[in-house]
């Protein structure tokens, strides 16, 4: 479903250059849970915006199922995000300005959905995250749990395929952090391919994950060797 | 087409004045106020524009005046005779005029006496409705005006009154008022009191060879300027003015070619431009993310765009519009505390509100500069921000 090969991502930093993926190479199948873990600049998020057409390669090739999608135009891949993804921020980037409702509907709003549609759906997922008395709160009124639940709702509006989760757990508390879970959860037994990043391994995860990668300076430890063979 | 899409953006534009209020506020108050400015600008110029225009019909195709060194002079009645016989002539009516000091009536107030021989006098078709009341004078009238007015204002007369006039040498007069001028030909009539040419002579002391100058009208308007360089051939010792010249005198004094004018929109220009570069700077930390996230909410960079310039525009455009009914009230009350400023010296003549014409090419004119330059330079910042991957716009 994902395909990585060789794959490396430089980014400028001020004056210097700094490689965050280095010929990295990756392949997650349709339904796979897979976490991604390592220290804070091991290039965990930026492997997770690169999967989620967030970031582009410097080089290497990227395929979504069957299409290389490295080389995309903008519109397209835009395209992709809408359709196909749905991304988890660490900071869960929730725009202050806008209620919870209106946030976790933005995704629908481009494509010509009545307010009236979009606001039922986001209710529902509002409800199914217990947060439906926070529907018309400003985002910033919420607390940091109620903001993940929010952003999870968000990702989850269009009913994407993949779900990308930056350090879902962190900054919330264990209560929290069991609905997460739980969520996570849901979405894997309705066989969402589900990639997230964590410093470690969270206990909480252990159980749902089917694999584990570590990420050290841009690079992938144990990746199954029929994806380091390409 | 399908236009759903461009209708939830267009809203959401709409919604985020009222979230951004702080920031709409912030640019809506002083854009609103520099409009207002503007819009009673162009509505003051148009109509003294206008004013001028009107006015037309109570300018003669061309005036003759003496001269002395070089300085305005009576005209001696000698020459109406061989200006009478150049080809195109209609009339030549003989006039006199001058100033009545009012200081104790008014401080620093004028009036404008001015006796017409009726006997020889042309008339526009659209004299009659210059007055707002009453008749014009007819030949054979004495002891009879036609006020401006402004003059009418300052007496309180009304039609049929008398009226006692004087001036600073004790020479005074008593005239029954017969007509009053309408107020749309104010910047020309306001300070008048026409009457005979008799009555004139007779209150300035002129002879009856005299006159302060000579009215002439030509068979067809279009040899006035031919006519005009006759004369002033004729007779060198004269001033030669066209209707045209003087009109057009008053057109530009207060057209965009006008100084006054033109400095106060120049101003209002730079402040605008000073509004929309503070509008365009704005593009921040927040509003990088704001972009940086939409497009990763998988929002396509036009559509990112389009939100941005619909948001720029319906600011401009409300606080254009806000500005223009500002503008548009304070003219309604009369210009408080502005007109005796914009009016210049004619604030020696008996006040007189600013005339105003609001027309579309104004109003075109207005919401233009107020709206593109903010709708067109929200877009450059947007795109910019938009064409960047999500995750750096993010992370900024």
């Amino acid at each position: 479903m994902i395909r990585l090969e060789k794959v490396t991502k430089k980014y400028r930093s001020g004056k210097v250059m700094v490689k965050a993926l280095d010929d990295l190479s990756l392949e997650v199948k349709k339904g796979e849970f897979v976490g991604l873990t390592g220290p804070s600049g091991s290039g965990k998020t930026t492997l997770l915006n690169i999967i989620g057409c967030l970031s582009r390669i410097t080089s290497g090739r990227f395929w979504l199922g069957d299409e290389e999608v490295s080389h995309y135009p903008d519109h397209f891949l835009a395209a992709l995000r809408r359709e196909r993804f749905g991304f988890i921020f660490q900071q869960f980037n929730l725009l202050a300005g806008y209620t919870t409702w209106e946030n976790v509907a933005l995704p629908l709003l481009p494509m010509g959905i009545s307010e009236k549609v979009r606001k039922g759906r986001a209710m529902r997922l509002l409800e199914e995250l217990h947060l439906e008395t926070r529907a018309n709160f400003l985002a910033n009124e919420l607390s940091g749990g109620e903001q993940q639940r929010a952003a999870i709702a968000r990702a989850l509006i269009n009913d994407p395929e993949i779900i990308l989760a930056d350090e879902p757990l962190s900054g919330i508390d264990g209560k929290c952090a069991g609905i997460v879970v739980a969520i996570l959860g849901d979405l894997k037994e309705r066989g969402k391919t589900i990639i997230f990043s964590s410093h470690e391994l969270p206990t909480a995860l252990a159980t749902l994950v089917d694999r584990t990668l570590a990420c050290e300076a841009g690079k992938l430890l144990g990746v199954p060797p029929q994806a380091a063979r390409r | 087409m399908n236009i759903a899409p461009h209708i939830n953006l267009w809203l959401m534009a709409a919604a985020n004045l009222r979230r951004y209020r702080a920031k709409s506020i912030a640019v809506m108050v002083p854009l609103g106020l520099v409009m207002a400015v503007a819009a009673f600008m162009m509505f003051a110029r148009g109509g003294f524009v206008r004013e001028a225009g009107l006015a037309r019909v109570f300018l003669p195709h061309i005036t003759v005046q003496g001269v002395a060194a070089g300085r305005v002079e009576k005209i001696s009645l000698g020459v109406m005779d061989r200006i009478a016989k150049i080809p195109h002539m209609r009339s030549v009516v003989p006039r006199v005029w001058g100033y009545l000091p009012m200081q104790l009536k008014e401080a620093n107030v004028s009036y404008t006496l001015m006796g017409l021989d009726m006997t020889r006098a042309v008339y526009d078709e659209k004299m009659p409705w210059t007055l707002a009341t009453g008749t014009f004078l007819v030949p054979g009238d004495r002891g009879k005006v036609v006020l401006g007015s402004g003059v009418a204002r300052s007496f309180a007369a009304r039609v049929n009154d008398r009226l006692k006039i004087a001036d600073a040498l004790g020479n005074k007069a008593e005239f029954t008022v017969v007509g009053i001028f309408n107020t749309a030909v104010q910047v020309y009539s306001t300070d008048l009191i026409v009457t005979s040419l008799e009555d004139a002579r007779s209150f300035f002391g002129y002879r009856r060879d005299e006159a302060s100058d000579l009215l002439v009208y030509v068979d067809r308007p279009e040899k006035a300027d031919e006519v005009a360089w006759t004369i002033t051939n004729l007779f060198p010792n004269t001033r030669v003015l066209t209707g045209k010249a003087l009109t057009e005198l008053v057109r530009e004094a207060f057209s965009r070619r006008g100084g006054t004018f033109q400095m106060v929109w120049l101003i209002l220009l730079l402040t605008v431009l000073l509004l929309v570069w503070a509008q365009a700077s704005h593009i921040n930390v927040d509003l990088s993310r704001e972009i940086g996230v939409l497009k990763a909410l998988g929002w396509h960079t036009g559509e990112i765009i389009e939100m941005k310039m619909m948001e720029s525009f319906l600011l401009g455009f409300t606080g254009t519009l806000s500005g223009i009914l500002v503008g548009f009230i304070y003219v309604l009350l009369g210009t408080p505390g502005l007109s005796g400023y914009c009016l210049g010296c004619a604030s020696i003549y008996p006040k007189y509100p600013i005339p105003v014409d609001c027309d579309f090419p104004s109003l075109a004119l207005l919401f233009i500069l107020g709206v593109l330059p903010m709708t067109a330079v929200s877009a450059i910042p947007a795109w910019l921000t938009g064409t960047i991957d999500p995750d750096t716009a993010i992370r900024r």
